[in-house]
């Protein structure tokens, strides 16, 4: 397949420091992408636990985000879950900026 | 901190229990710390047993406090018969007894039966404990008849889980609707509507006055009708009977303040076996909820590991329930005198609050969870907002709740 390298999932300046937004990759999946003073991170956007969108539902302090149906709660940078009663670990993606966008690394993610 | 030399034994390996002893352990407490659960099973989290736990079976996912078997020691199987608060030792159903420095009941609570005449023993369940769930998973198969008397949370999330697995479900309530004690009216009439739509027959106001031989089930109406199982979800007894044979205070719930302290020196009490000041309502009640037991077993635990950490724990009681696509959260009380509903409810999304004088007290949010999260702060800061602002969908929750905060936090310098 010739599937680009790299994936594009939004402009840098879609997501200032401190902000949180949900992306669609080509296959339907939903990411949420995190800015953490400057640092970008990319997790599932579902919640392990709920049936929650983290991005549209979720409250993002420092690296953590808190999902907003049952309060528990992820660190951005690994996926781990830090609150009850998130347990599973979230999904976490390698994502860069360049040209002024952020590019979602390994494209197997954007077509599996 | 550390009391390396201590122990501390915690009676009861539910929620509260577990979050009781990681609690210490994340606070730094160092001593010995025993774990007395009179189930055979590892502890485990319940919300799934009404849900996911009766689609997939999966009795591993739903494990709690795993980190913690190696540096907590875990007895099964035995419950404890007695508490000695003089020589501070307990007593267990197996005979042995343990000592204690400091003691946490975490008893729970212990669901009520029917109390009907039935012929024979039919197969009537109750859903508290996993063994309970498992028995209900064999039963629930395609085509089946379950009849669920009681429409509370548990009551109508069993209901759906089993609609959705092709069970033909009806639900017997005795009061006028669902959700009686913890909903508002305006969320009771739309799961009756909701459920009923998805062909859950929902009779209320209803009791069931007789079993019969091969499960024939009489309502006080006289309609008959035939099930193949039977689930009761009518609520709770408070397991309280060890406390106040030992002599704390007790009075349907063991009364602890807000460090979980009962009446017995160096005796705590977390979780649905407690009676506590709720500061929404300003009245002592038992609170039987999910993030209790999880959030006052961590408070409590972390004054015990170090006395000088010790934080009051008053936090806005709240509880969600998954009913099929119906995402419900509520915080505060279930009513007040004044309501405003935000949002239709035929949308599938609404929040109504309640008031009392012009203050919010209580918030009840369907698939709305940002909104629920800034109500509920505006709950515990006694915000007290104009009616026209609340009602209206335009208004910035979000500054609001930041507004409103910040001025709770000037009013309590001023007061220092």
């Amino acid at each position: 397949m010739n599937e680009p390298q790299q994936y594009r999932l939004c402009d840098a300046s879609d997501i200032p420091p401190g902000s949180l937004r949900s992306c669609q990759l080509p296959n339907g999946h939903r990411l949420a992408i995190y800015n953490v003073d400057g640092s970008i991170y990319a997790t599932d956007d579902r919640c392990t636990h709920g049936n929650a969108s983290l991005a549209d539902e979720g409250t993002l302090e420092g690296c953590i985000i808190e999902c907003g149906l049952h309060f528990g709660a992820f660190d951005v940078r690994t996926g781990n879950p830090v609150a009850a009663p998130c347990k599973q670990p979230l999904r976490t993606y390698p994502v860069e900026i360049r040209d002024g966008g952020v590019w979602l690394v390994e494209v197997s993610f954007a077509c599996a | 901190m550390g009391y390396a030399n201590q122990t501390i034994v915690i009676v009861g390996a539910g929620l509260a229990g577990v979050s009781i002893a990681s609690g210490l352990r994340s606070s730094g407490f160092e001593g010995k710390v025993v774990l007395v659960s009179e189930e055979t099973e590892l502890p485990y989290d319940r919300p799934p047993l009404s849900k996911q736990f009766l689609l997939d079976g999966n009795d591993q996912s739903i494990r709690i406090g795993e980190d913690l078997t190696r540096n907590v020691e875990l007895v099964c199987g035995h419950g404890v018969e007695a508490i000695d608060c003089g020589d501070r030792r307990v007593r267990l159903s197996n005979g042995t007894t343990l000592s204690w420095d400091k003691l946490v009941i975490a008893t729970g609570a212990i669901p009520r039966r029917l109390a009907v005449p039935t012929s024979g023993s039919p197969p009537i369940l109750l859903l508290r404990t996993l063994d309970d769930a498992r028995r209900i998973r064999e039963r629930l198969v395609a085509g089946a008849n379950l009849l669920v008397v009681g429409g509370g949370p548990i009551g109508l999330e069993l209901a759906t889980t089993a609609n959705k697995l092709g069970v033909t479900v009806t639900v017997v309530e005795a009061a006028p609707r669902v959700m009686a004690r913890c909903a508002p009216s305006c969320l009771a009439e739309f799961l009756a509507r909701y459920h009923a739509q998805r062909g859950i027959d929902v009779k209320l106001g209803r009791h069931v006055i007789r079993v019969g031989a091969d499960m024939r089930v009489e309502l006080d109406d006289g309609a008959r009708l035939h099930a193949d199982l039977m689930v009761v979800g009518i609520g709770v007894y408070v397991n309280d009977s060890l406390a106040t044979a030992a002599g704390m205070a007790t009075c349907d719930g063991i009364f602890v303040d807000a460090y979980g302290r009962t009446t017995a020196p160096g005796v705590y009490a977390v979780g649905d076996v407690t009676r506590q000041l709720n500061p929404v309502s300003n009245n002592f009640e038992r609170i039987e909820t999910w993030s209790n037991a999880h959030d006052q077993g961590l408070a409590v635990a972390r004054g015990i590991a170090d006395p000088n950490a010790a934080l009051r724990y008053s936090a806005v009681p709240w509880y969600w329930s998954d009913q099929d696509e119906l995402r419900i959260q509520a915080a505060g009380l279930p009513t007040g005198d004044d309501e405003i509903l935000r949002g239709d409810p035929e949308s599938g999304r609404f929040v109504a609050l309640q008031l009392r004088r012009g203050i919010i007290v209580g918030v009840t949010a369907v698939n709305s969870p940002r909104d629920f999260g800034l109500f509920r702060r505006l709950i515990a800061a006694k915000a007290q907002l104009a009616r026209d602002v609340l009602s209206d969908l335009a208004t910035d929750l979000r500054s609001l709740v930041n507004q409103t905060e910040t001025r709770e936090k000037e009013i309590q310098e001023i007061n220092k």
